[in-house]
C-alpha cells in the first residue's frame, strides 16, 4: 500500500495534472460536460488545498483536547481544517511522524464540528481587533479604537487617562512603570526571606517586634513595599496582576517569565473550567499513594479512558462523545467496537444524550440520586460477590506483590464514621503500628 | 499573511499513499487506484453506517467549508429522529446527501424545464450546470422529483457574515466544483447540492463529510474495483439502498441495524406512523 502508483497507471496522472496546469489552462473550456477521467479538471484554478505546501499543522484549541490540525489555505486565507494524520488523537492509528508531508497530504483525520468551525472562530466579523479603551463611566459600553503603541504607553505610563470621562478628568491611574518598584532580585530574595521570618512568629507581640526588626533592616528601601507596616503584601510589583485563561502550547512559561521572573508580581493567576478540573483533581486522587499514614502526592493529572479497549462504558454524567477530551478519537475508537460488539455502553444521564443513543442502557436517574445508584451498585456487587477479591486483598504494595497484581487499592479498607480508616488495633487485631516519617520521626 | 504559498496552478505537490493500518488509509489508498482508470469504469459509491454516526454534524460544517456554501445551503445534513415514550426511546442519526441515483428523477425533471441543467457524469456523480439550472422554477421541479426529500438547495447569493461588520475573506473566496473554480457571486441563483466533493477527488482526497467524521460512519470507494473496501462492504450483504422499490438506483447505501430495534419500540401514539425505516427520517421536513 506503500505506492499504489506501482498498481495502475497512475504513475503520469500527477505529473500530468501538474504540468498541464503549469502549462497553463489547457482545460479552461471542460467547464460542465466534461470527462473526468481528463486530468487538467480544475486547471487554471488549480484546487490549492491538495497542495502540502498550502496547509499549516497545528493544535486546535476550539476546546481543550488539544486535536492535532492541518489548516488549509487558498491565496494566503484559511479555508479549511483537517485533522492531522500524524496526530493519535484524529487518525486512529495516525500514519508514521516520518511520513514526508506530500504524502501525508492525501490522508485527512477526523475532526469534530467544533474544530471544522475553527475557520469562522479566526476570522469572527466580531473579533476585536483593535484596542478598546473606555469613553464613558463603566458599564456604559462606550469605547474608543486607540492605537496598540498609545496603549502600550498608557499602561506603562499611566497618568489622567479619563480625561475625556465625565466625573473621571483627574483621575490618575498608576502605570506599570510606577509598579515596577523593586527591581533588585538580591534585595527581593532578602526581603522575602525575612518575610518568612515574621510568618513563622507566633504571637502578635512577636509579629510586630519582626516587623520593627525588617523596617529597620530594610529602612531605605520601604518605599518600595505596598505598606511598610504590612511587608507580607510585598514590593509595590505585587500590584500588577496577570489574569488569564488556557494555558496551552508555552503560555504558561512565557507568562511565568513576564509576571513572575521578569516583572516581579506574585499575582499570575489562571483558570480552568469546572468540569476539567473534576478530570484533573479526581486523576490527582486516584493517583495518591500512601506515604506516612495518608493518602497523597498523586502526579496523573491528566487521564483518559482506554475507549479503544473498553468492554464496558459506564458514562455517568459524561457525553463522551460530544465532549468528554475528543470526541474525534473516543468516537473513532468507541464506536468500531460497538458496531463489532465489542463494547456495551450504560449512560447514567437525565438527558437522553447522543452517547444514550448508543447505549444498551439509558438510566436517566435524577440529577443528585447518583450517589444513590452508585451505593446500590457497590451492595449489589458486595451481594452477589461480583467483585475481583484477589485484587481487593492487595491492601499495599507488598499485599499486591504477593498476589501477583499491578496495583493495590484502599477499597477493602474499614472506614470509620469520623472519616478516618480504622486500624487493626482499633478493631483488636494487633497491635498499634508505628511509622517512620521519611525524617525518621516516629 | 505573510505566508509563502504554491502559486494557483503550480505543480501540486501530491505524493504517494503513506503506509498505515486505518480505515481512512485504506480507502485513500483505494481512491488512487480508481483515479487510475477511465471515469466510465469507476462506480463511486458511499456506504453510510448509521450505527456508528455520533450525530455530531462534524460532516455537515466540513462540507460547508470545503464548498465554500451560503447560508441554507448544505449538502451533507444529519437528520435526527427521536422515537418511543419515555422512558423507552430511542434517537436516530440519519446522514442525508445526494444519493446521486443512476436513474435520477431530479434530472429528468430539471431538464424538462431547462435542458442541461443536470446530468450523470460516467462515475455516476449528478453533476449541476451552474450557468443552466438558475431560477427557483427549475430549483422547485428536481426537488419535487427527489423522493429523498431536500438533497437540493437553492442558493440565494446570500452570506453568513451579512449584516456584520465585514464580510470574511473565506466566504469571499472562490471554490473548486464540477471541474472549474467559481466566485461566490457565480453559483448565486443557481440549484446547489452534492456531488461527492469531485473537486477533491480529482485531487486524490476522500469527500470533505468521508474523512471529518469522528465515528467514521462513511465508507467511499469504486464498487467497480475488486479489491476496494466498498465492494467488500456491499459483498457482505448488510449494506441497503433506500427504498428500492422507486428504482432510482442510488449510489448512496446504509448499514443500518436499528431499524428492527426502533419498530420494537412502539411508536408515539399522537402519529399516525405505521412503522419506522430509514423513510422516516428520509421524508422528515418534507
Amino acid at each position: 500500500m506503500t505506492d499504489t502508483r506501482t498498481e495502475t497507471t497512475d504513475i503520469t496522472r500527477r505529473q500530468f495534472l501538474g504540468s498541464a496546469a503549469l502549462f497553463g489552462g489547457t482545460a479552461a473550456g471542460l467547464v460542465s460536460g466534461r470527462a473526468s477521467d481528463l486530468p487538467a479538471e480544475c486547471a487554471p484554478n488549480a484546487y490549492q488545498l491538495a497542495d502540502s505546501t498550502n496547509m499549516l499543522h497545528t493544535v486546535c484549541l476550539q476546546c481543550n483536547t488539544g486535536c492535532g490540525i492541518r489548516v488549509k489555505l487558498q491565496d494566503g486565507v484559511a479555508v479549511k481544517i483537517e485533522g492531522s494524520p500524524y496526530s493519535p488523537w484524529t487518525l486512529v492509528p495516525p500514519i508514521d511522524y516520518r511520513t514526508p508531508l506530500a504524502d501525508a497530504a492525501l490522508v485527512e483525520g477526523a475532526l469534530c464540528p467544533k474544530g471544522q468551525a475553527g475557520v469562522q472562530t479566526a476570522y469572527d466579523p466580531y473579533r476585536i481587533v483593535k484596542v478598546l479603551k473606555r469613553a464613558g463611566p463603566r458599564g456604559a459600553n462606550e469605547w474608543t479604537a486607540i492605537p496598540f503603541e498609545q496603549a502600550v504607553r498608557e499602561i506603562v505610563d499611566g497618568g489622567t487617562l479619563f480625561r475625556n470621562v465625565k466625573g473621571k478628568e483627574t483621575r490618575r491611574v498608576t502605570g506599570l512603570r510606577e509598579l515596577w518598584a523593586l527591581k533588585d532580585a538580591k534585595l527581593a530574595a532578602e526581603m522575602s526571606t525575612a518575610v518568612e521570618e515574621i510568618r513563622t512568629q507566633k504571637s502578635a507581640r512577636e509579629k510586630q517586634e519582626a516587623v520593627e526588626a525588617f523596617k529597620a533592616r530594610f529602612k531605605d528601601h520601604l518605599h518600595l513595599l505596598i505598606d511598610p507596616e504590612h511587608p507580607d503584601l510585598g514590593p509595590k510589583n505585587n500590584q500588577v496582576s496577570f489574569v488569564w485563561d488556557r494555558l496551552k502550547g508555552g503560555r504558561a512559561e512565557f507568562i511565568k517569565r513576564f509576571i513572575s521572573e521578569s516583572f516581579g508580581s506574585i499575582n499570575a493567576h489562571g483558570h480552568t473550567t469546572v468540569c476539567q478540573g473534576s478530570l484533573y483533581f479526581t486523576g490527582e486522587a486516584m493517583s495518591d499513594q500512601f506515604v506516612e499514614g495518608r493518602l497523597t502526592g498523586g502526579k496523573k493529572f491528566y487521564w483518559q479512558a482506554d475507549t479503544a479497549n473498553v468492554e464496558f462504558l459506564l458514562a455517568i454524567g459524561s457525553s463522551y462523545i460530544e465532549g468528554g477530551y475528543g470526541p474525534t478519537h473516543h468516537a473513532r475508537k468507541l464506536m468500531g467496537n460497538l458496531v463489532e460488539d465489542k463494547v456495551k455502553i450504560a449512560v447514567v444521564d437525565p438527558r437522553f444524550s447522543k452517547i444514550a443513543a448508543k447505549a444498551w442502557m439509558w438510566v436517566p436517574a435524577k440529577p443528585g440520586t447518583e450517589a444513590a445508584l452508585a451505593l446500590g451498585m457497590i451492595r449489589w456487587i458486595i451481594d452477589e460477590q461480583r467483585y475481583d477479591r484477589k485484587f481487593l486483598s492487595a491492601a499495599n504494595k507488598a499485599g499486591a506483590k504477593a498476589v501477583g497484581e499491578q496495583s493495590w487499592t484502599n477499597a477493602a479498607w474499614l472506614v470509620k464514621e469520623d472519616g478516618s480508616f480504622l486500624r487493626a488495633s482499633e478493631a483488636g487485631v494487633g497491635q498499634k503500628e508505628t511509622r517512620t516519617t521519611a525524617d525518621g520521626k516516629k | 499573511m505573510a505566508l509563502r504559498l504554491a502559486p494557483a496552478g503550480a505543480q501540486a505537490k501530491v505524493g504517494s499513499v503513506p503506509a498505515g493500518a486505518g480505515t481512512t488509509v485504506r480507502m485513500v489508498a483505494d481512491l488512487q487506484r480508481a483515479l487510475g482508470r477511465p471515469s466510465g469504469n469507476r462506480r463511486w459509491v458511499m456506504v453510510i453506517d448509521t450505527r456508528r454516526c455520533i450525530g455530531c454534524s462534524a460532516c455537515n460544517v466540513a462540507c460547508v467549508a470545503e464548498n465554500n456554501l451560503p447560508p441554507g445551503v448544505t449538502y451533507r445534513t444529519v437528520r435526527e429522529v427521536e422515537l418511543g415514550e419515555y422512558p423507552k426511546v430511542a434517537r436516530v442519526f440519519m446522514p442525508t446527501n445526494c444519493m446521486q441515483c443512476d436513474k435520477a428523477p431530479c434530472v429528468e425533471a430539471a431538464n424538462a424545464v431547462i435542458p442541461g441543467a443536470m446530468k450523470k457524469r460516467p462515475d455516476g456523480i449528478v453533476e449541476i450546470d451552474y450557468a443552466k439550472m438558475r431560477g427557483r422554477k427549475v430549483f422547485e421541479a428536481a426537488t419535487r422529483a427527489c423522493p429523498y426529500g431536500a438533497a437540493l438547495y437553492y442558493d440565494d447569493g446570500k452570506n453568513h457574515t451579512d449584516g456584520t461588520p465585514a464580510l470574511q475573506p473565506y466566504e469571499k473566496r472562490a471554490a473548486c466544483e464540477y471541474g472549474r473554480s467559481w466566485t461566490r457571486e457565480e453559483p448565486a441563483g443557481a440549484t446547489r447540492k452534492c456531488h461527492f466533493c469531485a473537486q477533491r477527488l480529482d485531487a486524490g482526497l476522500l469527500p470533505a463529510c468521508v474523512s471529518t467524521c469522528p465515528g467514521l460512519a462513511m465508507h467511499f470507494g469504486d464498487a467497480a474495483a475488486p479489491k476496494s473496501l466498498v465492494t467488500e462492504i456491499l459483498a457482505a450483504g448488510r449494506a441497503r439502498r433506500l427504498e428500492p422499490e422507486l428504482g432510482t438506483e442510488p449510489r448512496v447505501y446504509y448499514v443500518n441495524d436499528w431499524v428492527d430495534e426502533i419498530q420494537a419500540v412502539p411508536a408515539p401514539a399522537s402519529t399516525n406512523r405505521r412503522h419506522v425505516n430509514c423513510s422516516t427520517c428520509h421524508s422528515f421536513g418534507r
